[in-house]
């Protein structure tokens, strides 16, 4: 048994390359019955999302007939041949397989690094995979852990913390100004789509107050019914300037729309509370000498792209944590999944010694004549005490294995002890229920 | 007795320690662990302040050690009640190792003092406790709103430069900062208005010719001056923002150094 992860993402594979492979959510219930025969995959789930499609499978048989399998899946399902997308597909198995789907669901495989939407999307195949009945014990213990995992590191490590778009970067800033929104008005001048976009950013976090102030009225009366907003006549801007708390400026201009005397002044009326002042028009259309006045903060473009810089700079550092509790992470699953392993192992070898001894009591019975209750009793005793002491040194050295962290369970070794005590096979006996299979 | 107040320091020290760990580090593991530690040592602090004023039969304010043990319990007290509801965890990265130095010239410093007889009277009068409480807590609000303050400036000025390091995304916002200084202001100056008055009742009432010049006197009515200025200047002239941060700052820097000189040449705190 092995845990299988092949797929593609958007590092490997090229979007035309990945929207070929993708699988809606509406396709799962069909198609997760078709890759998880119970054969040679005995459990299996379809991560698929615009930047990567993965297959994270428990294998029955060999890990390369698995992977040739999820390959004719792909092909079959998709009527891509092999050799279009071959070269773009990796394969991690049971260690590396583990560590890589903590790291996607951490973000940390992201297009942008720490970006929260893909731990929804791992939980959403999930479910899936639960609903079409696609999931086992293993893979249920590995996403639980998975899901854990994700959480840690978004709540550990600052990953997420920072914003990576010039929108959000603006929010956030804005943030750092004024607490509260509520009781904040925001000043469009132009009404552009960025603006439209940053209202949308704005309205969602609960701003108090918006005013639309637009060369073409009709466009700001559409925006200001849209999002409840007030229309000002763009003549009219100078004497509404000193309502604003955060000012955003995006329109084409040849000149400065903002002068540094308007500001000046309308910082006079509203007494000096600080103006968050946002100019995304290129060229620049707000007096930049606007940033000397005391208690005034303009950001243009490039403060703006200088401070998503700065911050996808910190999660690639955060990131670099990150990396840490998912290497713990990881070593902790693979030994609890050991123990998971070798337990059924450990039974297995009991009940066929137990079976033996049984087999041979029941063979020989007739011949010993009548036995008192008393003396059965203590034959079977004796049976038992046989079993475990030539059992014990055995299964000792297996929960040494399942603890230890030296390397992954040897399958080798797992085969040589099936063989060696035909684990598989039935034998007749008598051997008493299972009550004490797991005293050890 | 003797180890209640060192104890108090350690608790506060592993409980600030732990805090900035959890700040810093975004960990949240454990974190009411900080404040059960803190909570200890503040308990271990009153303690020793009640001992103080059993044994001495009077309010622990006369020694620098209870004046400076005083002064550190009333910053923790007043931070509790006003502050601790807020999201502003990272104001105690700032409060507690004030109180940590106070606590420390506590320990260190002496324990007697001798007093003039005409302060007999005074001691045995039943308003004085009220008038100490009022300055002690005015001391601590204009504290508060002095770190409140430098937190405004560091963060104004990080926004100016426009890089952001770990102090930016540590502060809170202006307007946070700005809340808690001025509502720390308002408060301490009602207080050191009350605690004025009383003082004014309690020196008439003893020997007001034994308080003529005294320090504590010129530190009170020049504390209060300075920062019926700053109100003057934040409230009715609208000073915001950066101006009125600096002009808090300078207020509380007076405020200390008078009390510092206060305390060495006056009668009595």
């Amino acid at each position: 048994m092995s845990i299988l992860l092949v797929g593609l993402n958007h590092k490997t594979a090229p979007v035309e390359l990945r929207e070929q492979l993708a699988f809606s959510e509406a396709e799962l219930p069909t198609v997760l019955p078709l890759l998880v025969d119970g054969d040679i995959l005995a459990e299996g789930l379809l991560i698929s999302t615009c930047n990567r499609v993965e297959v994270v499978a428990v294998t029955r048989s060999d890990v390369n007939r698995a992977v040739e399998s999820v390959k004719a899946f792909l092909s079959n399902y998709r009527r891509l041949p092999i050799t279009e997308y071959a070269h773009a597909l990796y394969r991690y198995v049971d260690r590396e397989a583990v560590r890589h789907l903590f790291r996607v669901a951490s973000g940390l495989d992201s297009l942008v690094v720490g970006e929260p939407q893909i731990l929804g999307q791992v939980k959403e195949a999930y479910a899936a995979a639960v609903r079409a009945g696609t999931v086992g014990p293993i893979l249920t213990r590995l996403l639980q852990r998975t899901l854990h995992v994700a959480k840690r590191v978004r709540t550990e490590t600052a990953i997420g913390a920072s914003a990576v778009s010039v929108s959000s970067a603006a929010v956030e800033l804005a943030k750092k100004i004024f607490e509260d929104f509520r009781n904040t008005t925001v000043m469009l001048i132009g009404a552009g789509e960025m603006a439209e976009l940053a209202v949308q950013h704005l309205v969602s976090d609960g701003v108090g107050q918006i005013l639309i102030c637009n060369r073409t009225p009709e466009r700001a009366r559409e925006l200001a019914v849209r999002f409840q907003a007030e229309a000002v006549p763009f003549e009219e801007m100078t004497q509404h300037l000193a309502r604003a708390d955060i000012l955003l400026c995006s329109v084409a201009a040849p000149e400065y729309v903002v002068r540094r005397d308007q500001i000046a002044q309308a910082m006079d009326v509203r007494r000096h509370r600080p103006l968050f002042l946002i100019d995304i028009s290129v060229p620049r259309t707000v007096d930049p000498q606007i940033q000397d006045l005391e208690n005034v903060f303009l950001y243009d473009i490039d403060d703006l792209n200088q401070v998503v810089r700065s911050n996808l700079e910190r999660r690639e550092r955060e990131a670099a944590r990150a990396e840490v509790i998912i290497d713990e992470a990881v070593t902790e699953f693979m030994k609890s999944l050991r123990s998971l392993e070798v337990g059924p192992l450990i039974a297995a070898f009991r009940h066929r010694l137990q079976d033996i001894a049984y087999g041979e009591f029941q063979r020989h019975r007739r011949r010993l004549g009548a036995l008192t209750p008393e003396q059965e009793k203590v034959i079977k005793h004796m049976l038992d005490s046989i079993v475990n002491k030539f059992a014990h040194p055995a299964i000792t050295k297996f929960h040494q294995i399942a603890r230890g962290d030296s390397s992954d369970l040897d399958p080798a070794l797992l085969a040589f002890w099936h063989e060696a005590f035909r684990l598989g096979e039935k034998v007749e006996s008598t051997r008493p229920p299972e009550k004490d299979s797991t005293e050890l | 007795m003797s180890t209640l107040l060192p104890g108090a320091l350690i608790l506060y020290g592993l409980g600030l320690v732990y805090e900035a760990f959890l700040i810093l580090r975004r960990r949240r593991m454990l974190a009411a662990l900080a404040l059960g530690v803190i909570a200890l040592g503040f308990v271990a602090h009153t303690a020793w302040l009640v001992g103080v004023s059993f044994r001495s039969g009077r309010f622990p304010f006369l020694t620098t050690q209870e004046v400076f043990a005083s002064l550190a319990w009333a910053i923790i007290v007043y931070y509790f009640l006003l502050h601790a509801r807020r999201q502003t965890e990272v104001l105690r990265l700032f409060v507690f190792p004030l109180v940590l130095l106070f606590l420390m010239v506590a320990i260190v410093s002496s324990r007697t003092r001798p007093l003039p007889e005409q302060l007999e009277d005074l001691l045995r009068m039943p308003a004085l406790p009220l008038h100490v409480a009022f300055m002690m807590f005015a001391y601590a609000a204009f504290f508060l709103a002095f770190v409140a303050a430098t937190m405004y400036l560091v963060q104004e000025r990080e926004l100016k430069r426009k890089r952001f390091g770990a102090v930016f995304q540590l502060l809170p916002s202006l307007s946070t900062c700005e809340a808690l200084s001025s509502r720390s202001l308002v408060v301490g100056f009602l207080l050191l208005t009350l605690g004025i008055g009383t003082g004014v009742i309690l020196i008439r009432r003893s020997d007001p010719i034994f308080w003529r010049g005294d320090p504590i006197i010129i530190l009170a009515i020049l504390t209060w001056v300075v920062y019926l200025i700053v109100i003057h200047y934040r409230l009715m002239a609208g000073w915001r923002g950066r101006k009125a941060a600096i002009l808090l700052i300078l207020g509380f820097a007076v405020t200390a150094v008078t009390f510092l000189w206060a305390r060495l040449f006056g009668h009595i705190i």
